[in-house]
């Protein structure tokens, strides 16, 4: 024992060395693997898979749709279910209405988002803490409950139509519940805080000393704003304008519990065609019309950010 | 700084004595703690004048407050006659050039300058004119395209020097010009900030902490501490003439001894008994002093020589003592040397000649000696 040390020198390394060098010096290999393996898994594979049966046809059997590769091995394919769901208006229209409402979400989320990020931003110490503690807070809570509580709230005998009657602002109970008026609401409430927090995050890294620079150059508060703030702040509006926009398009829950039986939305409708008309081909070609419909606001904002990092190296 | 000494002229002179900005009993508290504490400040027209202090002085704040970044509890700052006290930053004529340089990281360097002409609605010729007249000043003509975080950090002082500078301002306000740059740099800086300053013949006041920059560049400095001016001066006044013993402190380093007014000796001097040095001492004081007053007798280190010989200039008093330690700066050495009372007192040497070895060992007996009228007494 007394002459270890001594010896260590010359000796072989150990196991347990050999393990601490590989992750000595594979460490980066290994952070970056994990996360490969991760959206391997669980993103490539089934996409590849619903990919795979919007190729099939339906039939009548369990799994519902034919097998990729038939008798002798012969390749079934069809782009049927592209050009039914391409062709048919009902679901041009849906497409369009899921991302006009998607649109006019994100533009609400901002409009009432960027103001309260901002205030928090700029309050001092621990009063900070406790206004983006507020902003997550509702996270506690189920996402369900809340949906179901604005049912509440909005329904003919819910309590805003009960104060309105009250005070004898209207004879009849207005119809909110059921409306896209509901479904903006029920969306934009929903979906505000993960526009807040990227918000914050890219206000407060701003910092005052360019605004103050801007104002010593002769800009007034509004031309200060235009001029630093928004463009400084443009990743953090980009980044949370995609966190509200992409589950926004397809959400399902919301349309369905507070929208009207006309406010079609592709979840609503690819949840239809999934389990009243079991066409899970055709549900497929949905879904990948969906993904490739976000990919394109991904990518262009990989490409802005890429551009920005590329400006500030 | 040298300015260049032929083309000094009478009315420049003349106008840096009329009052440009004044400050007048300013005062700025945050809670309980006076950052500022009536401060009153009169500014000539085109002096390099410095704010010198250390943290927490108080010179940010009044920096902010001629910015117009941060309001006056009381009092009123006055530029050109005009009081700007409650005037917000975008309509002062006032330019600031930020300690952190504060460009724009997502404009070019010509849309940084160019920025404070556009809010001022001047025509686009005349915008392209006079940023190019500045890159040109600032030498940085083929730097207009690029981007702030493709410069070097002397580049950027440069821009945001620039962009202060092309919107004519009365006065420009200057935030640690050179606290970010290395030491070779700063030097050649402070002396091109002083030579632009000279042609423009722009107001500037600089805030600094580094009494070097303070020195170097200045018609005149204002020591602040505590949210007050402790004294307003030359660079040559504030330091062979400190008033308290904080700016002889400050500036330069000092070494004081305590020391007591034993009687008159003729022509505003008095002489001081010094127990440490085991002497007497005549000092000239414009101050009236009373005999048996307790005072503070100053001397600067490099007014004190340090020699292993008991030789002396004529008329220079000699102290014995014993080399404590020392310090090589290459151009300078540092001594500390133990007097026998056991106080000890620093001084410093310019290596005049090449040596092979250090002149004078640890613990080895030295004798210091100096001009009795470097010495100078200090009340405050």
């Amino acid at each position: 024992m007394s002459a270890a040390p001594a010896e260590m020198a010359g000796t072989p390394r150990s196991g347990i060395g050999s393990i601490g060098d590989f992750l000595d010096r594979n460490w980066k290999r290994i952070v970056v693997g994990t996360a490969l393996l991760w959206l391997t898994l669980f993103f490539l594979l089934p996409f590849l898979m619903v990919m795979k049966i919007s190729l099939a046809d339906p039939i009548i059997a369990s799994p519902p749709y034919t097998p990729f590769f038939g008798a002798g091995g012969k390749l079934q394919a069809t782009l049927d279910n592209f050009r039914y769901v391409l062709g048919d208006g009902l679901y041009a229209y849906t497409y369009l209405n899921s991302l006009k409402l998607a649109t006019t979400s994100t533009i609400l989320c901002l409009l009432i988002g960027y103001p309260m990020a901002y205030g928090i931003a700029r309050a001092k110490g621990h009063k900070r803490v406790i206004l983006l503690f507020f902003v997550v807070l509702p996270f506690w809570t189920s996402f369900l409950l809340r949906v179901y509580s604005w049912m509440g709230l909005l329904g003919n005998h819910g309590l805003i139509n009960g104060l309105l009657m009250h005070f004898g602002l209207v004879d009849h109970p207005i119809k909110l519940l059921y409306t896209d008026f509901a479904v903006y609401l029920g969306i934009t409430y929903s979906y505000l805080p993960f526009i807040i927090l990227p918000l914050y995050a890219s206000i407060e890294r701003l910092g005052d000393t360019l605004n103050e620079a801007a104002a010593d150059l002769g800009a007034g508060p509004v031309r200060t704003f235009i001029d630093i703030t928004l463009p400084m702040t443009a990743p953090g509006i980009l980044a949370g304008s995609l966190l509200v926009f992409i589950p926004a398009m397809g959400e399902y829950v919301i349309p369905t519990l507070l929208g009207g039986p006309d406010s079609l939305m592709i979840g609503r409708v690819l949840y239809d065609e999934f389990f009243f008309n079991r066409d899970w081909p055709a549900a497929s070609a949905v879904a990948v019309i969906l993904l490739l419909m976000l990919i394109a606001p991904i990518v262009w904002f990989q490409h802005l950010n890429g551009k920005s990092q590329e400006a500030d190296q | 700084m040298m300015h260049q000494s032929a083309a000094t002229n009478d009315s420049k002179e003349a106008a840096k004595r009329t009052p440009f900005v004044e400050i007048q009993s300013v005062t700025k508290c945050f809670d309980d703690f006076c950052a500022v504490d009536d401060v009153n400040l009169t500014i000539g027209k085109g002096e390099l004048f410095s704010i010198l202090g250390g943290s927490g002085s108080g010179k940010t704040t009044l920096l902010r407050m001629l910015a117009g970044f941060e309001r006056p509890d009381k009092g009123s700052i006055l530029i050109d006659g005009q009081d700007i006290t409650e005037l917000p930053p975008y309509e002062r004529p006032v330019n600031m050039m930020f300690q952190s340089y504060a460009l724009f990281p997502h404009m070019t360097v010509t849309q940084n300058i160019a920025y404070g002409l556009k809010r001022d609605g001047v025509a686009k010729d005349e915008i392209a004119d006079r940023v190019q007249a500045m890159l040109k000043l600032v030498q940085l003509e083929d730097f207009g395209k690029r981007k702030p975080s493709q410069l070097s950090g002397g580049q950027c002082q440069r821009v945001a020097l620039a962009r202060a500078l092309v919107k004519k301002p009365k006065v420009l306000l200057l935030d640690e010009p050179t606290g970010a740059l290395d030491k070779k740099l700063r030097e050649q800086t402070q002396f091109e900030i002083a030579n632009i300053q000279y042609e423009l013949g722009i107001t500037f006041i600089v805030v600094t902490h580094d009494q070097e920059e303070a020195m170097n560049m200045s018609d005149r400095i204002a020591v602040m501490n505590k949210g007050s001016f402790q004294q307003v001066g030359t660079p040559h006044q504030v330091y062979e003439n400190p008033q308290t013993k904080y700016v002889a402190d400050f500036i330069g380093g000092i070494n004081l001894v305590d020391g007591v007014v034993k009687e008159p000796a003729g022509e505003g001097a008095w002489l001081i008994e010094l127990p440490d040095f085991d002497m007497s001492v005549p000092v000239a004081c414009a101050e009236q002093l009373q005999a048996g007053q307790a005072v503070t007798a100053a001397i600067r280190p490099e007014k004190l020589f340090v020699s292993t010989s008991t030789s002396a200039e004529p008329g220079y008093l000699k102290m014995p003592g014993i080399l404590y330690d020392q310090g090589y700066f290459g151009r300078l050495s540092l001594f500390k040397v133990r007097l026998p009372s056991g106080h000890i007192i620093t001084a410093t040497a310019q290596n005049r000649v090449r040596t092979a070895h250090r002149a004078i060992d640890w613990d080895e007996n030295v004798h210091l000696s100096f001009d009795p009228k470097s010495m100078m007494v200090l009340t405050k």
